[in-house]
């Protein structure tokens, strides 16, 4: 056989295979949400004897703490068995995306983040569905039962080492962070690689204004924009990179680059509020940093969604009314891994721990979801430009 | 079996009978069937991973890439550093591999046959572990949090050697060069005695002659380590994804794992098909320039005597660089790893020791109260899987080298041949990552009536099946070569069918072979990091996954601790597997 | 044990010795040829020559004796090597013609001279030269991997020449070629060593060879020189059992005979006076000596037929008795089959007489498994 025929011979079946497979293409999963179900209309006990039947419940966390509550949930329903698994909320949106484009969901709940992607994807395409006890569904503001419910407010947020600064924090303006005296010593996770930090990169975006009025108030004088920056949001995010922002891969990486005891002269960082609960155990300092111009950081929900087509959907709402918590003041066994400083209840029946600053306190921006979503990936791809 | 084009005036009844004796001869059937599963394995991921890139989001992902203002940092800059590092881990890898070679094969050096066996080792040794271990030593305080030994000591150790290029180039030399050793090693071996000496006959010096004839002799093994050197060098993820981050430091391979795992599946496609054309341009180049080197073996006859350069007072010096090389290569890292398993602080060895991280129970002021390795419910499961997997893909891979050493070898210049050969080359080309992710795009969701494989052993069994095809291959294709033909042939005469042949005369012959390449590709597996980042789910999930999240999150200890298990089982399995080989090392006999 | 005492010897070995740790590999040999001889140094495997052979290469040091090149001390026991292979002004061919893969067959043969400076205009003529010596003028390009075993044979040849060196030093050259190249090989050989003048040393198992090619033979068994002389002189007069059974197509007779009564007897045959001699011995006979009967008579042993080979227009036959092999040349065939009865008549008397002891039984076996070529090297 000639050459031609040769390779003629061997290109045929990768055609015909590349035109298979272009074909297979995306088989999306079930439409978005059709009627009621009736699960969600039973009483509490109705849901506990249903979950018992079912014996366990898969939860997908995007918070290590899951643990401690699994250990409070199985000491209250001793024959239901919680299977928690700590992932970072973008990890979740990728495997429940998988999972659903498989047809085979593995998770019963998601305890999840970065609520623009999950409102804009997964709720959309119908992949995780909401559920609100009724128990609650009075106490819980109506922003935050649609288009999921949430149990809380967590925070991404400007902290420092509370040890080395015990005077309070040493930045009370944002654009402090991009000056000679801070370069190479604030750290963060690689917004590419964690959701909620992009969400508080677009927010920086989002509030452009505010950070232009910060500029001027720090500098003296208004802002002038690089070649190929649109407003002043992009404009710090530039200036940061650009002074040697550390970037890591994990939240812990930052809590200890920033908390550490011992140090003379430790790196601020984003992180959350609520990590602080860690201090004692972990040796660390960490503190907020309220008061800053023009805000620390973002606010913003962590959503409980049932799984489309759950393997357990009485046990996954269960799991949720658990982690509302109960009538108690604090909210009982179910919310207490959640009733630290830095983690705001929803619910409006919860008195807030002592010595924890409210979120007027800290100042910290609440993201509207929907924005975010829009220009996100622009702001990632800027990012990008500047890694 | 002559698959010739047909003749033009064929009858096409002629055709059809062509075809029914053609389907009689096993070598068509046992090819059919190879190209087949060849088929899915290899060709239908890597016409997926090309097929994503030309639709319609694809095309946008293309320009995204390649033209616009991402491209800088997404692909530009990540190419030179990937080509960069593949050079100098190339050039590295051949020059410590070829010169311990030298030194073991060519010359009197005390102890060489102990520096032949540490030099062979490192390859063993999984690459995430040799960053593990570099990290407890010289990682310093740049991200906070634990440091290693070298500062907690005091030593300031600066930001280029902590991270980045340079320790990513060091750890990949010292982790390729013994891949490199043993093939340089090998030739050198079989370099018959004879064409030294005529060398000498002719008037020459030892120099002239080991540089006018043995290095050119033994260039095509040296050019072979190169590539493979350069090629892995170039698709390895676990390197620069555990120590480039600080300080901003992408690679190809980082680039697409970053993208995939975001959502950006084209993008990590178009960077996968770019990665592919990269190192096949490569592998294409170099196999131009050793063009004839291939049947050099054949001329020198008979091999094994041999005349070794008395080194005179080099000896001990150069002994000294050798073993220091294969210490720090070996011994040294997995100290380091096993000795930083038991540290109390991490950075700190020789301050307070504790089993906690293996054998402790939680502890919740440790680690957020992850339990010791050998104690963790999760982490057992997780060994479990690893052995199930590493054990499936061994028989699996076995099995394949089986069926394409028999179509290449006893049907070798058909097409049918040729197809398969290409085919089993190909998962060499494509990183691990990408390989995993167009996995996850093939088979991720139900083909017609087959169910979905997100998430089962059955997806990692196939992906991990299909990454090792290239060595079941190259097993298949020198098990079965020395099988001679004559033997399947007397089997005929007396009668046996096809199936009888096989259990009879062709497995049996094979075995050992087979089983010492079923060995090597459980510990490919068992070690391997990048093909499994992606498929693994918190159901079925591997140590090495487990070991680089630990890693990520900061609990150096359990990911030492793990890593020591790994290259336990790693160091295991590959004696198991010389042992059964038998020639252990060709050069000891003297 | 020298020919002809000329004044400078090509070749010199004196009292030569190796020991490779207990094992006498050479135990003392001496050997001294004049310029353009063909020595063959011959024997089964084993039996030193190819040791002989590297040490005149000069890539073997003697352990004991001496060895001069064109009269000059190359190496000796006491001192070791003193001329390097280099500088002997000798050229070895390999067994294994040791081609470098890596160079062409022009590259091969050049790559020698420029180790020894040629210019560049010399080592391309030369070159020419020697391809066209060795028949293969048009190999010069090709890769060693890509021509046939015998055209292998004549670059090894050609690279070794190349140089013009004094003393050629062959090692079993032609044992890799199938029988009728070498006989071909064989007349080739010796074109090119007349037509170089040199020296030449060379290593074989094979009598034929020897028997064709040599001037001098030396006939070597277990380190020691059996018997050193032209091949005719061999032939016609061998000195001990084992060149005997060694040397010559077909190999001589050697017919254990009793003594009695003063007489040598085999198989009831009588075969001639004993004289002296009283204990049992050898008796020689050339197959051409012995002759095919019609019947039983006195003086004529009934054998066993075994087969007949025609050779040039006359017919070896070999038959057996009591084990013992016999051989004649005989006119005409036979008419008889395998087991058949022939009768053998001997000469008066045999043309060679040696002792029949355990040693000479032990070169005997020697000699028959290196001639059927059951050893191979």
């Amino acid at each position: 056989m000639n050459p031609r025929q040769r390779v003629s011979a061997l290109l045929f079946p990768v055609i015909l295979l590349l035109a298979a497979c272009g074909q297979q293409g995306a088989s999306s999963p079930a439409a978005p949400e059709a009627s009621q179900d009736p699960l969600d209309a039973m009483s509490l006990e109705e849901l506990v004897a249903a979950a018992e039947e079912e014996g366990e419940v898969v939860v997908y966390s995007f918070t290590s703490r899951i643990e401690a509550v699994e250990e409070a949930f199985e000491a209250e329903y001793p024959n239901i068995d919680l299977i928690g698994s700590d992932m970072s909320s973008t990890e979740q949106i990728a495997r429940l995306q998988a999972e659903a484009d498989a047809g085979a969901a593995e998770a019963d709940v998601a305890y999840i983040s970065d609520a623009p992607v999950v409102f804009g994807d997964l709720v959309q395409s119908g992949i995780l569905h909401r559920y609100v006890p009724a128990a609650f569904a009075d106490t819980v503001p109506a922003a935050y039962q649609e288009p999921l419910l949430a149990n809380r407010l967590s925070t991404k947020v400007l902290m420092y080492n509370e040890e080395a600064y015990p005077d309070g924090s040493p930045i009370s303006n944002l654009w402090e962070l991009t000056t000679d005296e801070w370069r190479g010593k604030v750290v963060m996770v690689d917004p590419l690689v964690r959701g909620d930090y992009l969400d508080l990169m677009t927010e920086i975006v989002l509030r452009a204004d505010e950070m232009a009025e910060a500029y001027e108030a720090l500098n003296g004088e208004p802002i002038t924009l690089d070649e190929g920056i649109e407003n002043a949001g992009e404009q710090f995010i530039a200036d940061l990179f650009a002074n040697d922002v550390v970037l890591v891969d994990d939240t812990d990486n930052v809590n200890a680059a920033i908390g550490a005891l011992g140090q003379d002269d430790p790196p601020v960082g984003f992180t959350s509020y609520s990590d602080r609960r860690d201090n004692e155990d972990e040796g660390w300092a960490l503190q907020v940093a309220d008061g800053v111009a023009p805000a620390p950081g973002i606010a913003f929900p962590a959503l409980l969604g049932v799984v489309d087509g759950a393997p357990h959907p009485a046990a996954a709402r269960l799991v949720i009314h658990y982690l509302m918590g109960d009538d108690s003041e604090t909210g009982g066994p179910g919310y207490e891994p959640f009733y630290v400083a830095g983690d705001y209840p929803t619910r409006t029946d919860i008195t807030p721990p002592e010595d924890a600053l409210s979120l007027e306190e800290v100042g910290a921006w609440e993201i509207d979801p929907v924005a975010v979503f829009e220009i996100r990936q622009d702001v990632a791809d800027l990012i990008l430009t500047l890694q | 079996m002559n698959s010739a084009a047909p003749a033009a005036a064929t009858p096409p009844g002629a055709l059809f009978w062509r075809v029914r004796r053609a389907l009689r001869q096993p070598v068509v059937v046992i090819g059919l069937g190879v190209t087949f599963v060849l088929g899915v394995l290899a060709a239908v991921p890597l016409a997926r991973l090309i097929g994503d890139t030309i639709t319609a989001d694809g095309g946008s992902a293309w320009s995204d890439v390649l033209a616009s203002r991402l491209s800088e940092n997404l692909f530009w800059s990540p190419l030179v550093a990937t080509v960069a590092i593949g050079l100098i881990v190339g050039l590295g890898s051949v020059v410590l591999g070829a010169g311990l070679a030298w030194l073991v094969v060519m010359t009197d050096a005390p102890g060489r046959r102990l520096i032949g066996f540490l030099a062979s080792l490192p390859f063993v040794l999984p690459s995430f572990a040799l960053a593990l271990a570099w990290e407890s030593v010289f990682r310093n305080d740049l991200v906070g949090g634990r440091v290693g030994v070298l500062w907690a000591m005091g030593v300031g150790v600066p930001d280029w050697l902590s991270w980045g290029f340079v320790p990513v180039c060091i750890i990949l030399i010292a982790h390729y060069f013994s891949l490199v050793f043993l093939l340089v090693a090998a030739a050198l071996a079989s370099v018959n005695a004879d064409l030294t000496e005529a060398g000498e006959m002719a008037g020459a010096s030892r120099g002239r002659v080991a540089l006018g004839i043995t290095l050119p002799v033994v260039m095509p093994a040296i050019v072979a380590g190169f590539l493979l050197a350069f090629a892995e060098g170039v698709s390895n993820f676990a390197v620069p994804a555990l120590l480039g981050l600080p300080v901003r430091f992408q690679t190809l391979s980082t680039r697409l794992y970053g993208s995939i795992s975001t959502g950006q599946t084209e993008r990590g496609f178009v960077l996968a098909v770019l990665l592919i054309c990269v190192a096949a341009l490569v592998l294409f180049a170099a196999s131009r320039l050793t063009g004839r080197g291939r049947g050099y073996a054949t001329i020198t006859g008979k091999g094994g005597r041999r005349r070794t350069l008395a080194l005179g007072r080099w000896r001990w010096p150069l002994v000294a660089v050798a073993a220091g090389i294969c210490l720090a290569t070996t011994i040294v890292p997995a100290a380091v790893l096993a000795l930083s398993s038991v540290a109390r602080r991490s950075g700190q060895l020789s301050g307070e020791l504790t089993l906690h991280f293996w054998s402790g129970a939680s502890d919740p002021s440790i680690a957020q109260g992850t339990e010791g390795v050998l104690r963790n419910p999760q982490i057992i499961e997780a060994g479990l899987t690893t052995l199930l997997l590493g054990v499936a893909v061994a028989a699996l891979s076995a099995l394949l080298a089986l069926g394409i050493g028999y179509v290449v070898v006893r049907g070798k210049g058909t097409l049918l041949a040729r197809a398969v050969e290409l085919m089993s080359f190909v998962p060499f080309l494509i990183p691990g990552i990408a390989l995993g992710a167009a996995y996850i795009a093939v088979f991720g969701r139900p083909i017609g009536p087959l169910p979905a494989l997100y998430g089962t052993l059955a997806l990692l069994i196939l992906a991990g099946t299909a990454a090792t095809l290239p060595f079941a291959a190259q097993a298949g294709r020198s098990t079965m070569g020395q099988v001679a033909g004559d033997l399947e042939e007397a089997a005929v005469m007396a009668g046996a069918s096809m199936p009888r042949r096989m259990a009879a005369i062709i497995v049996p012959l094979s075995l050992r072979g087979l089983l010492a390449g079923g060995v090597l590709v459980f510990v490919k597996m068992v070690r391997d990091l990048s093909l499994v980042v992606l498929l693994v789910t918190p159901s079925t999930t591997l140590l090495s996954v487990i070991a680089f999240r630990y890693a990520s999150e900061g609990f150096a200890q359990f990911a030492n601790a793990i890593t020591v298990v790994i290259a336990a089982i790693s160091v295991g399995a590959t004696l198991l597997a010389r042992r059964l080989e038998g020639a252990a090392q060709p050069w000891a006999e003297q | 044990m020298t020919i002809e005492a000329t004044a400078t010897q090509a070749i010199d070995l004196v009292g030569l010795h190796k020991r490779f740790g207990e094992v006498r590999a050479v135990d003392g040999v001496d050997i001294a040829v004049p310029p353009g001889s063909f020595l063959v140094l011959l024997g089964p495997s084993g039996c030193g020559k190819t040791t002989i052979l590297r040490m005149l290469a000069g890539l073997e040091t003697p352990t004991g004796g001496e060895i001069r090149l064109n009269g000059t001390v190359v190496a000796d026991g006491r001192r070791g090597t003193l001329l390097p292979p280099g500088r002997r002004d000798a050229g070895l061919v390999f067994q294994s013609y040791a081609l470098w893969p890596h160079m062409t067959v022009s590259g091969n043969i050049e790559w020698p001279l420029k180790v020894r400076r040629w210019s560049q205009a010399a080592r391309r003529q030369r070159v020419t030269e020697v391809l066209e010596l060795l028949d293969i003028p048009e190999l010069g390009g090709r890769y060693p991997g890509e021509i046939s075993g015998g055209q292998q044979q004549r670059v090894a040849i050609a690279r070794t020449i190349g140089p013009r060196p004094s003393i050629l030093l062959f090692d079993e050259p032609l044992s890799n070629l199938d029988a009728k190249l070498r006989v071909e090989m064989r007349s080739e050989l010796l074109r090119i060593h007349r037509a170089t003048a040199a020296t030449s040393v060379y290593v074989t198992h094979d009598q034929v060879e020897a028997m064709t090619m040599a001037s001098h033979v030396a006939v070597m068994r277990r380190g020691r020189i059996e018997q050193f002389g032209a091949p005719r002189t061999l032939l016609a007069d061998p000195a001990t059992p084992f060149v005997a059974s060694f040397i010559g197509t077909p190999p001589a007779n050697l017919v254990p005979a009793e003594v009695i009564e003063g007489r040598f007897r085999y198989g009831g045959v009588d075969l001639g006076p004993a004289g002296e001699i009283g204990e049992p011995s050898l008796l020689m006979y050339r197959p051409e000596t012995l002759q095919l009967v019609e019947a039983e008579a006195p003086g004529v042993l009934r054998i066993e037929f075994g087969d007949a080979t025609p050779v040039a227009g006359r017919d070896i036959v070999t038959g057996w008795f009591e084990g013992n092999r016999l051989t004649a040349v005989v006119e005409q065939q036979p008419q008889a089959s395998i087991g058949d009865p022939l009768y053998l008549r001997f000469p008066d008397r045999p043309q060679a007489v040696f002792a029949h002891d355990a040693d000479a039984a032990a070169a005997i076996a020697e000699a028959t498994a290196s001639a059927t070529g059951s050893a191979p090297e």
